[in-house]
């Protein structure tokens, strides 16, 4: 049995991290928006504050998102 | 001035500020924010 | 008359919010449309007139910005309807002048690639060139314009840089619709050729249209096709064509022109050295200023600054107007008998449009310091601390810059709710911002704070006052919580908001923006005010006592105004207020400022000998018949409370009803605001009373 390691998402990653987006559920109605915004597999962003909602560093541009809405976004950890 | 044409002078003043206002009323004006500000829109540059 | 002149070609400016659209357009037009350092400042097409480089006359539409034609709230949707030509008294665009950052041309250049499908003329204004060259980018200008088919002009828009070029690529005799777009799957385009052919639209937009049918989320759809069951069954047949040849119609179209923009950037964006992902100026600011307890700190010492210097250096210049007035006021008085006119004239209209006039100083400062806060940047990062706040009560902190806007005026909050997804939501933000205190307000609140502490520091003067804007702040609170509870149902919204770097505030911009507000300010109390004073002095006058040599107590008590004050006496007495101040709330209902000029009047009219002295130590020493006094701190603090809850604006009233599109929504909000105000102010005063205050 191989333990089974959570999903890293936007909203449990840590603060100050560089991160790939791995994938954005497609169900969710905001999530168009989230790709539309820049937000499509395999693109880096930083996620540069965390507290009721997150500040992420996205192609230059600074995205305020909200937690629920992070939880939707599977990302992995990226060196540069 | 006598007591009599400050009378009417008086009058005339609440008139006409109760015309405006009614008047004010009816009539459209706008900035084209649709903010009711009263002004206009300026002229072409 | 003058015939109007032919125009020669209509122009829409479109682009992503923030991007400088609206520096573009007041640049060319001459206009001074607002503009801010966040999203969401035009939330309504404007339009302009400018003359081209060969003189010919040309239409300017001013759209609010977009992150896309598929559209989530109704400020996105106003652009979306102008492009397409969905708008029946605008007609469709002979071109788009596309506003691109060039310091963040890869995420730009997404709505770009969806105006090429429109089949209108694009010219790309390349805006702030300097920060993406400060940021170490160099686009390559003749690649761009080669990838896109279309010019593109390089422009520093707040300099001015760049609008003769501009102004000459919109003034060539034709242009052309480029032949450069982003290609998509061809199960997909097959499915839009078909969906097209039975679309009755606009022929230049038919593609788009169907485009945008065929990749809009389920929910919306329906709303889109208005109730065509026919054209509902073909969108979900397509739909489901396109998932079983492995297509997701809502993502692909999405993918492909973002493939199709990263190997446009690829050719047309060189970076000097490598990237560096160390933190910017904004970053660490944000580090403060975004943070879960120094962010409220930080926002809280700003609005607490910002009423200190309401106070402190608004002194100065409120004395001079007094003294103007007073000055005014005796040479009229010694030029002219006693009589009825001159009791107007100095009464009514120095009385009346003095003491409004007087609080100028004090809005000006308070729209100097919104101006730095929309300017530097400040707005969008307010909107995200409250966000924790504002979804205890089911909004997202999205709202909260339509709040913020309403300390100055409720109406252009009201019209920036445009930028909220949800109706339910936008509608919740709409009947609670007019609990924020606007600048009509603080006159009375000015008058008030020195009736109740005139000893006191300008310190606790403006704690008093950052608390009364606290209080609206916290009413909007609970109320929208409730409203999100009961009437208005809908699921907390989830966050998405981009956060523009800071700025340096444009001085010049702000004190324009602040000489405009005088003008309006001045304007109106030169007409309404003025008009509104002069039928109040003749309220408070006429009829006269039948009595020889009435007294003036007398004369207010017989007047048709002191009547209908005594008549309306035993609403308000439980909130500790007499007739007189009856008369004050009533006629505030006309314009909030009006409460402070009728206070002036009644004082005036109620002690002759004291002509010269101040309004504010008049009502002071106004006594009830017992000999108690009048306004007494906890008869100031019921007025102040029922200030801050009221809805006494008719403008604002005008505004719901537009924005709501029903009489429903400004009527109930008229009948629970001022039922709010009633309720609040009377567990003030009696609350206090029984505490053992007076």
């Amino acid at each position: 049995m191989f333990p089974v390691v959570p999903k890293l998402t936007l909203s449990t990653a840590k603060c100050g991290e560089q991160l790939r987006v791995r994938h954005i559920c497609p169900d969710c109605p905001h999530c168009v928006r989230l790709r539309e915004l820049g937000f499509r597999d395999h693109v880096v962003v930083r996620k540069i504050a965390d507290g009721a909602a997150v500040i992420c560093l996205l192609m230059g541009t600074r995205l305020a998102l909200g937690r629920e809405l992070c939880d939707h976004v599977e990302v992995e950890r990226f060196a540069a | 001035m006598s007591a009599t044409t400050q009378h009417i002078l008086a009058a005339a003043a609440v008139f006409i500020s109760l015309l405006y206002l009614v008047l004010r009323g009816r009539r459209k004006k706008d900035c084209g924010s649709g903010c009711n500000c009263g002004t206009k829109k300026p002229q072409v540059k | 008359m003058a015939e109007a002149p032919q125009i020669f070609r209509r122009i829409a400016i479109a682009g992503n919010p923030n991007t400088g659209k609206s520096t573009i357009f007041n640049a060319l037009t001459g206009m001074r449309q607002k503009v801010g350092n966040y999203p969401g400042v035009t939330v309504e097409k404007k339009t302009g007139r400018f003359f081209g480089s060969h003189g010919e006359t040309m239409e300017l539409l001013d759209l609010p910005g977009s992150y896309s034609l598929q559209v989530r709230s109704p400020d996105e949707a106003v652009s979306r309807d102008v492009l397409l030509g969905r708008v029946p008294d605008t007609p469709r665009p002979d071109a788009i002048i596309a506003v691109l950052d060039a310091s963040n041309l890869d995420r730009h250049l997404y709505l770009v690639a969806q105006f090429l499908e429109l089949d209108i003329p694009v010219i790309v204004a390349l805006n702030m060139v300097d920060v993406a060259e400060q940021r170490g980018l160099t686009i390559d200008l003749l690649a761009l314009k080669n990838s896109l088919g279309v010019p593109v002009i390089p422009m520093v828009a707040s300099r001015g840089q760049g609008l003769i070029e501009l102004k000459q690529a919109l003034s060539r005799a034709t242009l052309h619709v480029s032949e450069c777009k982003a290609q998509l799957p061809i199960v997909l385009e097959r499915e839009v050729s078909a969906l097209s052919r039975i679309l009755k639209c606009h022929a230049g937009s038919v593609r788009s249209e169907a485009m945008l049918l065929l990749s809009i989320e389920d929910e919306r759809l329906a709303a889109e096709v208005n109730g065509n069951p026919s054209l509902l069954t073909e969108i979900h047949a397509a739909r489901e064509r396109l998932k079983l040849s492995g297509l997701d119609p809502i993502a692909a179209p999405v993918d492909a022109r973002y493939a199709w923009v990263s190997e446009v950037c690829a050719s047309v964006i060189h970076r000097r050295g490598e990237d560096s992902h160390g933190l910017t100026f904004t970053d660490h600011v944000d580090q403060i200023l975004t943070h879960k307890l120094w962010g409220w700190l930080a926002f809280v010492t700003m609005m607490a600054l910002m009423f200190v210097c309401i106070f402190v250096v608004a002194k100065w210049p409120m004395d001079w107007i007094d003294g103007a007035k007073d000055w005014l006021a005796n040479l009229v008085r010694s030029h002219m008998a006693d009589g009825d006119f001159r009791s107007l004239v100095v009464d009514g209209v120095i009385g009346g449009v003095g003491n409004v006039v007087i609080f100028l100083p004090q809005i000006l400062i308070l729209f100097f310091f919104l101006g730095l806060l929309e300017d530097s940047g400040y707005m969008a990062r307010a909107a995200f601390i409250m966000d924790r706040m504002m979804s205890r009560v089911g909004l997202h902190g999205k709202s909260f810059v339509p709040l913020l806007s309403s300390f100055a005026c409720a109406i252009p909050g009201i019209m920036a709710t445009r930028t909220i997804e949800n109706r339910n939501d936008r509608f919740v933000t709409i009947l609670v911002a007019p609990l924020m205190s606007c600048s009509a307000r603080l006159p009375v609140y000015a008058i008030m704070i020195a009736l109740l502490m005139p000893a006191s520091s300008v310190w606790a003067k403006a704690g008093v006052m950052l608390c009364m804007y606290l209080l609206g702040v916290a009413a909007a609170f609970v109320m929208a919580g409730l409203f999100k509870k009961t009437i208005l149902r809908s699921e907390t919204p989830m966050l998405l908001l981009e956060l523009p770097p800071y700025r340096a505030p444009v001085v010049r911009g702000i004190v324009q923006r602040m000489w405009e507000r005088a003008v309006v300010f001045l304007r109106r109390a030169g007409t309404v005010i003025l008009a509104l004073s002069v039928i109040l002095w003749a309220l408070l006058n006429y009829p006269k006592p039948a009595t020889p040599n009435p007294t003036r107590a007398d004369v207010l008590a017989h007047s048709a105004a002191g009547r209908f004050g005594h008549a309306i006496e035993p609403v308000i007495a439980p909130l500790g207020y007499d007739w007189k101040i009856g008369i004050g709330l009533v006629a505030s209902f006309a314009a909030r400022e009006v409460f402070v000029s009728t206070m002036g009047q009644i004082y005036n009219i109620e002690d002759a000998k004291a002509d010269n002295e101040d309004l504010r130590s008049r009502m002071r020493d106004e006594r009830r018949a017992d000999g108690t006094p009048i306004f007494t701190p906890l008869t100031c603090l019921s007025i102040m409370v029922f200030f801050v809850l009221a809805m006494q604006c008719l403008s604002t009233v005008a505004i719901v009803r537009r924005e709501t599109n029903s009489w429903r929504w400004p009527l109930f909000q008229i009948a629970y605001m001022n039922a709010l105000a009633w309720v609040a102010a009377f567990i003030v005063y009696q609350g206090g009373h029984l505490l053992g205050f007076r």
